[in-house]
C-alpha cells in the first residue's frame, strides 16, 4: 500500500493524470528538479523490492557523464508488457529526468499458466502463423483495458510479415499481435536514361506516386524538376525562392521515363557511392548533407524563341549549354545545388550537338565534386585555385567513371553530351589546352583550360607515357592502381589546399599526400613526381 | 576340438528346428522394437523478385540416421496369415546448408552472394501402419512378410523467412534464417520382412527390415512447399510376446 501511494504521488508530481481507459496505468514525465526529487526515492524503493529491475544502462554518448537507466516492471518475476521507466542520471548519480509507464503494483493475478507453451504455439498455428522455433514462448503480463492477463508471448511468421503474439495462458486465445518487421519506406524504381541505359533509382514512395528522393543512401539525394522555369531556377540557387515538395521530380508508377531525371538522380547516387567507398567521404560536408540536383531549368522547345529574342546569349545559355554547382562562398549556407543544362535541339541553327548535360556521368560526377570542394578547400581565390578546382572535379569524375564502367571508361570529359567531349586528360592539346607550362597561351588562362596541367599530370601518373611538349617519359602506376593516384589527389586537394592555393601548392601537397599514403619513394610518389615534372611544373615551382 | 564345435552347431540346429511346444499356437503377438531409421535429405529452391531483379535461395537439408522405437500388435487369422497394427517413432538430427544470390538495391547485375548453415534442426516421424502379415514357421524360427498402408506424421524444422542484415553501401549482405516447425501427415505404404526366434512358448526375439514411403508436403513460411519422401528404410529389433 505504501508503494501504491508513492506511485500516486509520483503521478501527481508529474502533473499527468492516469489514463482514463486504464486507471491503474501511470505515465510519468518528470523533468523538473521538483518532480524528479519526488520520484527518486519511490523508484529506488521499487528497484530494491524487485518490482522494477534495471534492464539496461547506457552511457550518454552525446553528453559526457550522463547515464540512462531502463527500469522494467515485473510482477512476481514476470515482465509487465510495455511497463518501463527511463531514468537519466548525472555524473553524481542524481536523477535528472524520468519518462515512462508504470502499473500499480496491485495487479493481483494468478501467475500459474494452465496452458502450456506448446499449446500457445498451437494457437498460433490456428491463427495462420508459424511459430518461430528459435524462440521459446515466454510469460508476460499484458495490460488490457484496465485488466491484466497472463499470456504466452511468442513470434510467428506469415508470408511477408513477422508478428509478435500474446496468447492467453489460460484460455489459449490470441489477445494481441503486432508486426515486428521494420520495413524500408524507400522504394527502388527503374528508369531509362537519355542514352537508353537502364538505371536503378532509389526513390521515395508517397502512396500516390514516387518522388526522386533517395532514402537508401545515408544522405538525402534529391532531384527537382524546375519545369522549364529559368527565373525560378536561378531564384532557388540564389536563395531567393524555396523548393517545395511539389518540385520533386515524380513518376506515377516508378517506371521512370524522363531520361534527364533518371540520369541526374542515378548518377548523383553513384557518385555518392564512389566518394564513400573510395575516399570515405559522406556527402559534401562529410556529414551527409543533402545533395540536390535541379533539372529542366529551361524547355528545349523554348530554345528557338530565346535565340530569336537574343536572350540565349545571356544567363539562359548557362541553362542550355552547361552544368554547374552553385554556390561556393557566401551562398554555401544555402546548401548548394547542381543545375544541369537542357542541351539544345537537334538541327539548331548553330549546327551544334549537345544533349542534356545530366546524360553524362562524368559531368554529373564533376558537379558533385564541386560541392565537395566548396565545403572544404574552396579553391576559389585565384585563377590558379579555380583551375585546380576544375581539375579536381575532372579527376574525380574520371575516377568515378572507371569505378562505374571499368575498362569502358576513358579520360574524356563530356563525350556523352557532345561528340568527342569537352576536354581530354590524356591529350589536352586536342581541345586547345596546354599539356605543359611552356605551352600555355593566352587563351589557356581560363579555369577549365588551365585545369589541363593538373589533369594531364593525373593521367600521366596513372597511365604513364610521354609528355608531347617536354618529351619526358613518365612511368605510371598503371590503370589497376589508379586509385592510388586518385587518393593522393583527393587527400591533397580536399585536406591540404585552401581558397588561394596555386599550382605550386598543388604539386607540393599532392607529393606529400602520395608519400604519406604510399611511402617515401613509393611508386605512386615517383609517378606523380615524374608527371609534375613532365608538365613543367616541378621546374616552374621549385 | 573340431568335434566339439561341430557338436555345438548340430545342437543349435536341432534346437532351432525342434518344436517349441506341442501347445496350440498363440494368435496374438506383441512386438516391442528399437528402430533405426536411415538418413533423409531434401532441398528447396526459392526464387524471388527483389529490387527489380531475380534472386534465389537454395536450402539443402540433411537429416542423419536416427534411433526410435516402435510397437505392434499382430493377430493371426489363419494359416499363417494375420493382420498387424504398428506404431513407430523416430527422430533424426538435421542441419541445412543454404546459399543464394540477392539483388543489389542500387545497381543492376551486382548480385550479393550469401551462404551459411543451420544447425540443430529436428526431423521426426511418427508412423502408424496397418499390415497384412504372412508368417511361415520353421522350428523355433518364424519368417514373416508384411505390407500395408501407412500414415506418417512428419515434423521438420525448415528455414523460414529470410531476415536480411544490410547497410549502405549494400555490397555485402548477411542473412539469417529463423527455423519454423512444420508438419504433415501423409498416407503411404510400407512393406518388409522379419525373422523371429522363439525363446520360449511366449517370448521371442526378432528383427525386421521394412521400407515405408509417403510424400509429405511441408509448407515453409518463407519458401515453396517442400515434398519430402518420408519414411525410407528402417531396421528394427526387439522382443515379441505371444499370447
Amino acid at each position: 500500500m505504501r508503494r501504491h501511494c508513492l506511485v500516486l504521488a509520483l503521478t501527481a508530481s508529474a502533473g499527468l493524470p492516469a489514463l482514463a481507459a486504464d486507471p491503474r496505468e501511470v505515465r510519468v514525465r518528470a523533468l523538473s528538479a521538483a518532480d524528479v526529487g519526488v520520484a527518486q526515492g519511490p523508484i529506488d524503493t521499487l528497484v530494491q523490492s524487485g518490482e522494477l529491475r534495471v534492464r539496461m544502462v547506457q552511457e550518454d554518448t552525446l553528453l559526457p557523464g550522463r547515464r540512462h537507466q531502463r527500469l522494467a516492471q515485473n510482477y512476481r518475476g514476470i515482465p509487465v508488457w510495455g511497463a518501463e521507466l527511463t531514468r537519466q542520471l548525472d555524473g553524481q548519480g542524481r536523477v535528472v529526468s524520468i519518462f515512462g509507464t508504470y502499473h500499480h503494483p496491485d495487479i493481483a493475478l494468478d501467475t500459474t499458466p494452465t496452458q502450456t507453451g506448446d499449446q500457445a504455439r498451437a494457437a498460433l498455428r490456428a491463427a495462420g502463423a508459424r511459430p518461430v522455433s528459435s524462440l521459446e514462448p515466454s510469460l508476460a503480463i499484458l495490460p488490457r483495458g484496465g485488466e491484466y492477463r497472463l499470456t504466452w508471448t511468442l513470434v510467428g511468421a506469415l508470408p511477408g510479415d513477422v508478428r509478435q503474439y500474446f496468447v492467453d495462458a489460460h484460455s489459449g486465445a490470441v489477445l494481441r499481435d503486432s508486426s515486428v518487421l521494420h520495413k524500408q519506406s524507400s522504394s527502388v524504381g527503374r528508369g531509362r536514361g537519355v542514352l537508353n541505359n537502364d538505371q536503378k533509382l532509389s526513390v521515395a514512395g508517397t502512396g500516390s506516386d514516387f518522388m526522386a528522393q533517395d532514402l537508401l543512401r545515408p544522405a538525402r539525394l534529391s532531384t527537382f524538376d524546375m519545369r522549364g522555369d529559368p527565373d525560378r531556377t536561378f531564384g532557388v540557387v540564389l536563395g531567393e525562392a524555396s523548393l517545395l515538395p511539389s518540385d520533386f521530380a515524380r513518376d506515377a508508377d516508378n517506371n521512370w521515363t524522363d531520361g534527364i531525371v533518371v540520369d541526374a538522380h542515378a548518377y548523383t547516387g553513384i557518385t555518392y557511392d564512389y566518394f564513400f567507398k573510395r575516399h570515405g567521404r559522406r556527402s559534401w560536408n562529410d556529414a551527409n548533407t543533402p545533395i540536390r540536383a535541379l533539372v529542366h531549368p529551361v524547355r528545349l522547345e523554348d530554345f528557338d524563341g530565346y535565340v530569336a529574342s537574343g536572350e540565349i546569349f545571356g544567363d539562359l545559355q548557362l541553362l542550355y549549354l552547361n552544368a554547374f554547382f552553385c554556390c561556393s562562398g557566401s551562398l554555401l549556407p544555402l546548401g548548394g545545388f547542381m543545375v544541369y543544362g537542357e542541351g539544345i535541339p537537334e538541327g539548331n541553327r548553330f549546327g551544334l550537338e549537345f544533349r542534356a548535360f545530366a546524360a553524362s556521368f562524368d559531368v554529373v560526377a564533376h558537379e558533385v565534386t564541386h560541392g565537395m570542394t566548396a565545403f572544404t578547400s574552396s579553391l576559389t581565390g585565384s585563377l590558379d585555385a579555380l583551375a585546380l578546382n576544375e581539375s579536381f572535379s575532372d579527376i574525380m569524375a574520371v575516377g568515378a567513371d572507371f569505378y562505374l564502367r571499368g575498362s569502358a571508361a576513358n579520360y574524356l570529359i563530356g563525350e556523352d553530351i557532345t561528340p568527342g567531349g569537352f576536354r581530354s586528360m590524356s591529350n589536352p592539346a586536342a581541345f586547345g589546352d596546354a599539356d605543359n607550362v611552356s605551352a600555355l597561351r593566352d587563351e589557356n588562362f581560363e579555369e577549365h583550360s588551365l585545369a589541363s596541367l593538373s589533369n594531364h599530370a593525373f593521367y600521366l601518373a596513372v597511365e604513364g607515357g610521354t609528355n608531347r611538349t617536354s618529351g619526358i617519359v613518365v612511368q605510371g602506376v598503371g590503370g589497376a592502381n589508379r586509385d592510388q593516384i586518385e587518393r593522393a589527389f583527393y587527400r591533397a586537394y580536399q585536406f591540404m589546399l585552401n581558397t588561394n592555393s596555386g599550382y605550386c601548392d598543388a604539386v607540393a601537397a599532392s607529393l606529400l599526400a602520395a608519400r604519406e599514403l604510399h611511402g617515401a619513394g613509393s611508386r605512386p610518389e615517383q609517378a606523380l613526381s615524374q608527371a609534375w615534372t613532365a608538365v613543367g611544373l616541378t621546374g616552374f615551382c621549385f | 576340438m573340431k568335434g566339439l564345435a561341430l557338436g555345438s552347431i548340430l545342437a543349435v540346429c536341432t534346437w532351432l528346428a525342434g518344436p517349441a511346444s506341442a501347445q496350440e499356437r498363440p494368435r496374438f503377438k506383441l512386438l516391442l522394437d528399437g528402430v533405426y531409421a536411415f538418413k533423409i535429405d531434401y532441398s528447396e529452391s526459392r526464387s524471388f523478385e527483389e529490387f527489380l531483379e531475380s534472386g534465389r535461395l537454395d536450402v539443402a537439408y540433411a537429416n542423419d540416421a536416427g534411433p526410435g522405437f516402435g510397437a505392434a500388435l499382430q493377430y493371426d487369422l489363419a494359416s499363417g496369415v494375420g493382420i498387424r497394427a504398428a506404431f513407430s517413432h523416430v527422430k533424426r538430427d538435421g542441419r541445412a546448408r543454404f546459399e543464394g544470390n540477392f539483388p543489389h538495391p542500387l545497381y543492376f547485375n551486382r548480385p550479393r552472394s550469401v551462404g551459411g548453415e543451420l544447425a540443430g534442426l529436428s526431423y521426426k516421424e511418427t508412423s502408424g501402419h496397418l499390415d497384412l502379415v504372412y508368417t511361415a514357421r520353421a522350428g523355433r524360427l518364424d519368417f514373416s512378410l508384411f505390407a500395408g498402408g501407412s500414415i506418417i506424421k512428419t515434423e521438420a524444422d525448415l528455414a523460414g523467412n529470410v531476415a536480411k542484415n544490410e547497410v549502405f553501401p549494400f555490397d555485402e549482405l548477411s542473412v539469417s534464417l529463423p527455423t519454423l516447425a512444420v508438419s504433415d501427415s501423409p498416407i503411404g505404404w510400407n512393406g518388409g520382412a522379419g525373422l523371429d526366434l522363439r525363446l520360449t512358448d511366449h517370448v521371442a526375439f526378432g528383427a525386421q527390415f521394412f521400407y515405408s514411403r509417403a510424400t509429405a508436403k511441408l509448407e515453409s513460411a518463407g519458401g515453396p512447399t517442400i515434398q519430402v519422401d518420408a519414411g525410407g528404410p528402417h531396421v528394427t529389433a526387439g522382443l515379441r510376446f505371444l499370447f
